[in-house]
């Protein structure tokens, strides 16, 4: 049986309700509508979801991934029951939670003691529970020398752990949350994620929101993509997670600089990048790679005069301008003697270690020790990697598994069988 | 033989264990949206320790940096019970009733200053607490009923000032001082019915919140706290305490305390039935609008 039922609903906004009117303003728009003689109405109306459907079961986690003002939190607020459904129906059996703000109902002027019976109890806590966690949930927020300071004097990080201790301890049937883990330090942060799954192996029915997508592939069974209102997918997270690369963030990303295809010569330089390009592993130039195919990235050159010991750098940014990969022919063991002409230099990766995103990339041509490159084109290239392989983490790691027999058999085992290794 | 990649739920690392018991939902326990005045209160009596500590926030909040803490409560309606005696009774000579005028005055702004604080409290309660109202469900009622209540304890400890004036004007009380508790019960009931339509509407039209002083100051002269009801020409009299309940109420405790008659019972009644209508709609009408809320405030 289902704990959340929501059956074909609708939200909508008319844009010039929101916000309180004064009268005046009320006035004037009665007389407009009569000088006009039609409803005004119903011209500026904006859905934030259209007719959405879906069931969550018990002990379920599910979450909800999108761009931003693609209903997501309005599907939270909607279960939470802080706001109105339009049209249609939602049904939660049991009690809920949301943390949707962390500390949300805190007053500044009261002690930290005070607050967390008051939070406690807003969020559907009995007196009798919050003084039985007390201890419990001020260790968690390792709060305990400033419990009796008024919270104005907290800093956000204490601030932030306290609320999360308090919501961390309610046991509701289901707990809705909406980004707030991306808050305090990573230690409290690893902390909270330790929380979650605590909650959710011990049954919790857990919705959340997030833009962190490890996240939600970690901690979700099922995951719905949200775009403009609608379920656009729904299902396996890893199968979502991709469609929601696929379609929104591959194609918000953007065209890269240029394709590269620049005609040679001309501008004076010794030597040139005139462009990259990226093979998958039947050779067929592709523009996206999954995380731990193979990879094969050709740098199309001329050098328009002889040029001694070049070096090859190619540098993989993600979206927010980090530098989380470099291949360089000075890293390698390869060494190119010399340039001349047009030619291609061909890297080969058996696995590609990015996880999913879009990366820009720089590509640069230099000669060995010299301060300054032949040319170098910053961000000139994209390529988008899609969800491959199943990986947690920063990056994935090629590697390969191998069963080893008992130790006292090791030798000679490893004389039997030594081809044993297998991924 | 192989060793395939191990799936997500056995990698998980052993987090020492500890046990949360999630209580079986109890499927009678839903949430919905509901049009039922008996749901709404259910509701509400669910979240009664809510209602006592967001009360208890409110007067804590309220006293908690001044130095005079809780004695703001008796100062309010005392200092204005010696201006009116000094102005009013020896400079203006008011009539009282041939009672001593600040015992006069003193058994009006009790239940008045109540009333006036209730208002002035509880009308923006929803604004004031928008930053809640958006991020957390809980029966938005709670918010200016706390405000009622935290003036309704102002009321008790200001009153025991006034039982000690009784004493020193050596009022001795008639059985029928019981009509206080009647009294006391339609003047809630007619304050909470005017707060939740208020609070409600000013989510709407904040212009409430900037008319609310004034409409407060209005409604105290339209009502016999400075002066006695007995001063209002007769043949106006029954639409005096027709139009305003407050009138009946305060007139209403002078007779009972001070000069041990009933009050105006025809009245009363008529009060008590507008309080009783007027608590339905309002919290008809608040919880109608309630599902607003947090989109407008």
């Amino acid at each position: 049986m289902s704990i959340i039922t929501v059956d074909r609903v609708s939200k909508h906004y008319r844009l010039s309700r929101l916000g309180a009117k004064s009268f005046r303003e009320e006035f004037a728009r009665w007389g407009e509508r009569l000088l006009a003689r039609q409803d005004s109405r119903g011209k500026e109306e904006f859905f934030a979801l259209r007719e959405v459907s879906f069931e969550i079961g018990r002990g379920e986690t599910v979450g909800f991934i999108g761009p931003n003002g693609s209903g997501k939190s309005t599907i939270l607020k909607l279960m939470a029951r802080i706001i109105y459904p339009t049209r249609g129906r939602i049904t939660v059996r049991g009690s809920v939670a949301s943390l949707i703000e962390v500390g949300a109902g805190f007053h500044p002027e009261l002690t930290g003691r005070e607050n967390i019976f008051l939070y406690g109890s807003i969020m559907g806590m009995k007196q009798a529970d919050v003084r039985a966690k007390f201890d419990r949930i001020v260790e968690f927020a390792e709060l305990e020398r400033f419990i009796d300071t008024p919270v104005k004097r907290y800093s956000s990080g204490m601030y932030v752990r306290l609320g999360f201790a308090v919501a961390a301890h309610i046991n509701p049937h289901v707990l809705l949350v909406d980004e707030v883990l991306a808050v305090g330090d990573a230690a409290f942060q690893s902390k909270c994620h330790h929380r979650i799954e605590e909650l959710r192996r011990n049954g919790m029915t857990i919705v959340f929101v997030s833009h962190d997508m490890s996240a939600v592939e970690r901690l979700c069974n099922r995951v719905f993509f949200l775009s403009q209102g609608e379920i656009r997918a729904s299902g396996d997270p890893h199968d979502v997670i991709g469609e929601y690369y696929q379609t929104v963030v591959f194609s918000q990303s953007g065209e890269p600089g240029g394709d590269g295809r620049v005609a040679p010569g001309g501008n004076g330089r010794a030597a040139e990048i005139l462009g990259v390009r990226f093979l998958d592993r039947d050779g067929v130039e592709v523009d996206s790679i999954p995380t731990g195919e193979p990879m094969i990235a050709r740098i199309e050159y001329c050098a328009h005069r002889r040029i001694e010991a070049p070096v090859f750098e190619l540098l993989f940014y993600s979206a927010d301008d980090r530098l989380h990969c470099q291949y360089s022919t000075v890293a390698g063991s390869e060494h190119i003697p010399f340039l001349q002409g047009r030619g291609i230099v061909e890297i080969e990766c058996d696995e590609l270690g990015l996880t999913p995103g879009v990366f820009k990339i720089d590509a640069s041509l230099a000669s060995r020790g010299a301060m300054a490159a032949y040319d170098w084109k910053p961000r000139q290239y994209l390529l988008k990697v899609a969800p491959g392989k199943r990986v947690r983490g920063l990056f994935y790691a090629p590697h390969r598994w191998r069963l080893l027999p008992a130790p006292d058999a090791q030798g000679r085992a490893e004389d039997q069988a030594p081809d044993r290794d297998c991924i | 033989m192989s060793v395939s990649l191990i799936n997500r739920e056995e990698t998980k690392p052993e987090v020492e264990e500890v046990v949360i018991q999630v209580p079986e939902p109890a499927l009678e326990n839903t949430i919905e949206w509901s049009d039922s005045l008996i749901a709404h209160t259910r509701d509400l009596f669910k979240h009664r320790e809510l209602l006592w500590l967001i009360t208890q926030r409110e007067i804590k909040v309220r006293y908690k940096q001044s130095s005079l803490g809780v004695l703001w409560a008796i100062l309010q309606p005392f200092s204005l019970m010696v201006i009116f005696t000094v102005f009013f009774s020896w400079f203006a000579r008011m009539a009282s009733d041939g009672i001593p005028y600040p015992l006069f005055s003193y058994a009006a702004l009790l239940p008045w200053i109540f009333f006036s604080t209730s208002l002035s409290f509880a009308v923006p309660s929803l604004i004031v607490n928008s930053h809640i109202i958006t991020k957390i469900y809980f029966p938005r009622e709670i918010v200016p009923l706390a405000s009622v209540l935290a003036a309704f304890l102002d009321f008790v400890i200001a009153a025991l000032i006034f039982v000690g004036m009784l004493i020193v004007y050596r009022v001795a009380p008639t059985w029928n001082i019981l009509y206080v508790a009647p009294l006391l019960a339609i003047q809630v009931v007619f304050t909470v019915g005017v707060c939740l339509l208020l609070s409600a509407f000013t989510v709407l039209y904040r212009d409430v919140r900037h008319m609310l002083p004034l409409a407060i100051q209005i409604w105290m002269f339209v009502t016999p706290i400075l002066y006695p009801a007995s001063v209002v020409p007769a043949r106006w009299r029954a639409w005096y305490f027709a139009l305003n309940p407050m009138a009946v109420i305060i007139d209403g405790y002078r007779r009972a305390v001070i000069q041990g008659a009933p009050p105006e019972l025809k009245y009363l009644a008529l009060a008590a039935v507008v309080s009783c209508l007027l608590v339905w709609a309002g919290y008809k009408y608040f919880k109608h609008l309630e599902r607003e809320f947090a989109d407008i405030v």
